[in-house]
């Protein structure tokens, strides 16, 4: 105990002393402050600008060649409608080992941090079906309430396919194949159980704020049957829209 | 026969979920073309660089279709990530990318200025220069919400994943920064453990000590509470809160634009309220975003 306090100590102010001798005032360094109106300045008729025109005075009397009128530009910020984030339900199916095909409910939120990669967060939920250790033997060995499988999952994609589809002759919608992998947990049976999950999807872009996506994904987790630990294969397959803002 | 299982345990859930979702649909199919509309305020700028490339979508790998010369006028209408849609005179729309954008004019010219390019260029007039005053040139475009790597953003959030002593765990975190070298964390895990769950909440500091390094080292240190829910009665107290609190370091790295990847040692000491408390190391990896 002691020697943990000690370090805890020692350390907040190493932190603390080195991190605050920087600090600014949050105040004076906003972010939208740095981009203020810059005036623009005057046209530089000064000295500089005299230089060149007594130059070539000096070489014959005629008249300056050159005028270099140098103005430097104002900058405006102008707050452009960004549409990085991304948020829609879905729908489909998940294939959960030994526990047969249900369907699967699920909604997400993505935000899209370049044009390669989009984060995205997860939540989907399905009622399992009976073993098959149920069917044959009609022993029951989860309650209704134990049945219950829901997910969340915290990932990352990378926009791999660009693409477009073609309606016809006239209209082209973009498209994207991208490969997902995250992390997450599933609660089922009271219990919470690791996941990851690996997959691919596909996005079509109907205009330039609604999409349609479909994925499919396989989420890994120790089997809860038995207890042995295996590892336990849950295929989903799953489209939804999604909306940018 | 599984088709048969699973439709026995379907209506149950699905009352409940469809009618969330039907909700949700309706209401976000039904109120938002009245939302973007309302948002979808354009921005005229003048094209000074040679001319801009029109893609036909946000990303380097779609196709150019169309070309604006320079002098033309264009609306901007929307960023996503680096990518501006912009429309043309003749209504052709496209994604434009930024560094593209950085040199354009806000507005339209005067008819008679010519543009700064045009005036560098042009050989000088017989009349006196002192005399003349060129008329002020427009100002540039700049989109505050556009972040660069090196720019002063404030926010961030990660995502990181290991093990806390035997244990899985997850993390998720937000963080605002203070000045270059120190930030506030906002923190939530989940352990998912053999006996007991948690879920903790975390609030501390971290400080980047050289963050300008490439591969830059940082040292944390914060509090929070847990809560604990054990997976059987029979050998472990009821659900409960307890505090804790850590001490750790790390290391990050801007892996791609505005993406960085993160590698993290925490000792946690849980305060149990006994003379035992209790030691748990944790070691993540993962990555953060600015945004």
């Amino acid at each position: 105990m002691d020697r943990w306090l000690r370090v805890l100590l020692l350390s907040g102010l190493c932190a603390l002393a080195t991190g605050c001798a920087s600090l600014h005032l949050p105040s004076f360094h906003l972010p939208f402050m740095k981009d203020q109106v810059v005036e623009t300045p005057e046209p530089l008729d000064g000295p500089e600008t005299a230089l060149p025109t007594e130059a070539t005075n000096a070489e014959g009397g005629t008249p300056a060649v050159i005028h270099p009128v140098v103005q430097r530009t104002a900058v405006r910020p102008i707050q452009i409608d960004s549409q990085d984030f991304e948020v829609g339900p879905y729908v489909g199916v998940i294939s959960i080992q030994d526990f047969g095909v249900t369907a699967l409910y699920g909604a997400r939120a993505a935000y899209h941090i370049s044009e390669d990669f989009f984060a995205e967060a997860s939540i989907g939920h399905t009622t399992t079906g009976r073993t098959s250790y149920e069917r044959l033997t009609g022993v029951a060995l989860y309650t209704p309430q134990q049945r219950d499988f829901t997910y969340y999952d915290l990932g990352l994609s990378y926009n791999l396919l660009p693409g477009e589809i073609f309606l016809g002759r006239r209209r082209a919608l973009n498209s994207m194949l991208y490969l997902s992998g995250g992390v997450g947990a599933v609660r089922f049976a009271n219990d919470d159980r690791f996941s990851v999950s690996v997959g691919a999807g596909y996005r079509v872009m109907l205009n330039n704020w609604l999409s349609v996506r479909a994925d499919l994904r396989d989420r890994v987790m120790k089997s809860p049957i038995g207890g042995l630990g295996r590892p336990a294969h849950n295929v989903e397959s799953y489209v939804g829209f999604t909306v940018f803002f | 026969m599984a088709r048969t299982a699973s439709a026995d345990t379907l209506p149950r859930c699905a009352s409940q979920w469809v009618r969330g979702w039907l909700v949700a649909v309706f209401a976000v199919t039904g109120l938002w073309p009245l939302v973007s509309s309302a948002r979808d305020a354009a921005t005229p700028v003048t094209v000074t660089d040679p001319f801009l490339e029109l893609h036909t979508g946000p990303g380097r790998g779609y196709p150019v279709t169309q070309v604006v010369p320079r002098g033309e006028i264009v609306e901007i209408h929307k960023r996503h990530t680096d990518w501006y849609l912009v429309r043309d005179d003749h209504r052709h729309e496209g994604w434009v990318h930024h560094r593209q954008l950085v040199n354009t004019l806000l507005g339209t010219p005067p008819a008679a200025a010519p543009s700064p390019t045009d005036r560098a260029t042009a050989p000088a007039r017989s009349d006196s220069p002192t005399t003349e005053q060129p008329p002020p040139p427009a100002p540039t475009f700049s989109d505050p919400g556009y972040l660069d790597d090196d720019s002063e953003h404030r926010l961030e959030a990660g995502i990181t994943t290991g093990r806390n002593g035997a244990e899985n765990v997850i993390r998720i975190s937000g963080a605002y920064l203070l000045n270059d070298s120190l930030s506030a964390d906002l923190a939530f895990s989940h352990v998912m453990g053999r006996s007991v769950n948690k879920a903790t909440a975390l609030f501390g500091l971290t400080h980047h000590i050289h963050p300008e390094w490439r591969v830059s080292p940082y040292v944390s240190l914060g509090v929070g509470a847990v809560y604990l829910r054990p997976k059987t009665r029979a050998l472990e107290p009821g659900e409960r809160i307890s505090q804790t609190g850590y001490v750790g370091l790390g290391l990050q790295t801007l892996f791609a634009r505005r993406f960085m990847l993160r590698a993290d040692y925490r000792s946690f000491m849980a305060f149990s309220g006994h003379s035992d408390n209790q030691e748990v190391n944790e070691w993540t990896v993962g990555f953060a975003f600015f945004f």
